[in-house]
């Protein structure tokens, strides 16, 4: 089989000031939300440059996700080694389309009161999400020494432990 | 169950999954359709009614750029009526998808009609050489769906932890939830598994979560090639593309993205897509070892015509506040469908997959592969098919049976 030729882009197809996507200003926002519970010593070394283009975006990524992997790797949070015992010993088959077309049919069952939804915005991560899709640049926050950490981690979500199959 | 005995499965070592960006299945694959009726592609007869009333039938006629700008609204609210064409629960609480309301739906982006149209465009095979040849010369999943009706992180979210723990949108902040992520699950069971970003300047998607807090799991492309070059490459990889044009961090040129979301070019998805198999398949120890899965996240905003399906809720509810609809989304219905492509020597060329996949397919395939029975997660991958079996060939396929690019 002969090697198939696969043209490129022409040299046009390149925009570095293209204003950022959606996708990006909201990998910006990630990173702002990572940055804003940094030392101000760290947060001074890195670009506070507001971002509007691609090219911005990636100077600003860049030095995020340098800072990120230059950091020691704290202690990671426990993973058990093993996988828990499961409850069945038995691997899923797969199912035919027709059987899960079958199964799909039937209306999901009302969850009970006691679930939780998943949405978590918190009333800052709204405002940052409404300015994103005003399309207006993404402005570098002033630091400040004060400015609060808020938990990086998410709270603990209780499942219901159910199986909807 | 896997098969086990079959020699692919015993020589299988590596899976590299490749996820591009926002590119519907009927817009980069429908064409093939014309040459192989089992692929589910277009006949050229859909169509879609426009704002003014007028039906509008797909056309030929995607441009790799400059096209689908602005870009699609692929969030939930959007897709929901992509999906339904704008039927309500309120209207109907027995709905059913019909997939017609693409083209409103990009109308009400620049209220537009003739713009409008061209969400209904896609690309012949000659423009897109590589995934054309990639989905004729291995298997082309015909039912490959998004995971949710909605955005990429969230979809992308299933291909790493089985489930959005929840979220229909671009909000992901759930480290350490009661699912671990696939990457987590092998090490913990002492495999070996990375993501790969383009590079720095691009990074990964997964920044709250898994950047933040294991960046040990991350390399650059870089790293990538060179691990296939040296013949360490790890059991599990993911790839994630270059999200945005930028100079070169170490200032060597400029960079192009090449990840197919609009507005960039798609030849240089194409390119990226070849540079990847091209690592794989020119080694002599890892093509016979290793099957490779170039996905989609989502569709985009852009036309397909297969109203996919309900499936399995994975546990969670999204309300109306954050679906942006009347209505709460129990996670019971699959997204748009997306590209997929299974590619290993022990796959029979001109392989066409019928059963149902979605992302949560991809932690539940290497999951069952590499660790076995698991109980720790969703629902949905649970539930999920997994693709490994396709490799059911009883040889290899020579290697001047399989392709290459330049």
């Amino acid at each position: 089989m002969e090697p198939i030729l696969v043209p490129g882009p022409p040299k046009e197809a390149f925009n570095k000031h293209r204003p950022i996507s959606d996708l990006v200003k909201t990998q910006i926002e990630h990173f702002k939300h990572l940055e804003e519970k940094l030392p101000p010593d760290v947060r001074a070394t890195l670009p506070q440059h507001d971002v509007v283009t691609e090219n911005d975006a990636a100077r600003y990524i860049a030095a995020m996700t340098t800072y990120l992997h230059s950091r020691p790797v704290a202690a990671s949070p426990k993973i058990p080694k093993k996988a828990p015992s499961p409850k069945r010993s038995v691997a899923m088959p797969s199912r035919p389309a027709l059987a899960i077309a079958a199964a799909a049919e039937t209306p999901a069952r009302k969850k009970t009161a006691s679930q939780k939804t998943g949405s978590r915005k918190t009333a800052p991560e709204k405002t940052a999400s409404r300015k994103m899709a005003s399309g207006k640049a993404i402005a570098s926050k002033k630091r400040s020494p004060a400015a609060k950490n808020s938990s990086s981690k998410p709270k603990a979500r209780k499942s219901s432990g159910k199986r909807t199959k | 169950m896997l098969d086990r005995t079959l020699p692919g499965i015993q020589n299988l070592k590596h899976v590299v999954v490749l996820m591009m960006e926002n590119r519907s299945f009927d817009h980069m694959l429908g064409a093939l359709h014309a040459e192989n009726p089992a692929i589910d592609g277009l006949t050229g007869n859909e169509t879609n009614l426009d704002s003014t009333g007028e039906p509008v039938k797909v056309t030929s006629d995607a441009a790799y750029q400059s096209q689908l700008d602005p870009d699609p609204d692929h969030h939930f609210p959007a897709v929901d009526l992509q999906i339904f064409g704008g039927v309500t629960t309120a209207q109907d609480p027995n709905r059913k998808p019909n997939m017609r309301g693409f083209v409103q739906s990009y109308y009400n982006q620049q209220h537009n009609v003739g713009h409008s149209h061209e969400i209904l465009n896609y690309f012949t095979t000659d423009k897109l050489p590589v995934l054309s040849t990639l989905a004729k010369q291995y298997a082309v999943f015909n039912r490959w769906f998004s995971s949710i009706p909605g955005p990429t992180l969230c979809n992308r979210a299933f291909a790493h932890y089985g489930t959005s723990f929840g979220q229909v949108s671009m909000d992901v902040f759930y480290w350490n939830k009661q699912y671990k992520s696939i990457y987590e699950r092998l090490v913990a069971a002492g495999h070996s598994a990375r993501l790969y970003y383009f590079d720095q300047a691009s990074s990964s998607l997964e920044v709250v979560n898994l950047l933040q807090n294991q960046p040990e799991l991350f390399g650059t492309f870089q790293d990538f090639e060179d691990a296939c070059s040296r013949n360490k490459l790890p059991e599990y990889s993911f790839i994630e593309p270059n999200y945005t044009d930028h100079d070169a961090p170490n200032g060597t040129g400029e960079l192009i993205a090449n990840d197919q979301h609009p507005d960039h070019d798609v030849r240089a998805g194409e390119q990226f897509i070849a540079t990847v198999y091209t690592a794989i398949r020119k080694n002599p120890k890892l093509w016979p070892n290793t099957a490779m899965l170039i996905v989609y996240d989502e569709h985009g905003g852009i036309y397909d015509h297969v109203p996919p399906p309900a499936c399995t809720p994975d546990g969670f509810v999204a309300q109306p506040k954050a679906t942006g609809t009347p209505d709460a989304f129990h996670f019971d219905r699959l997204g748009v469908r997306v590209p997929a492509i299974l590619i290993s020597p022990w796959i029979a060329p001109g392989t066409v997959i019928n059963e149902v996949f979605e992302h949560a397919s991809i932690p539940g395939t290497l999951t069952d592969f590499f660790i076995g029975p698991y109980d720790v997660r969703s629902p949905r991958e649970i539930a999920a098919n997994t693709f490994l079996g396709y490799l059911d060939q009883p040889k290899m396929r020579a290697d001047s049976d399989c392709p290459t690019f330049r």
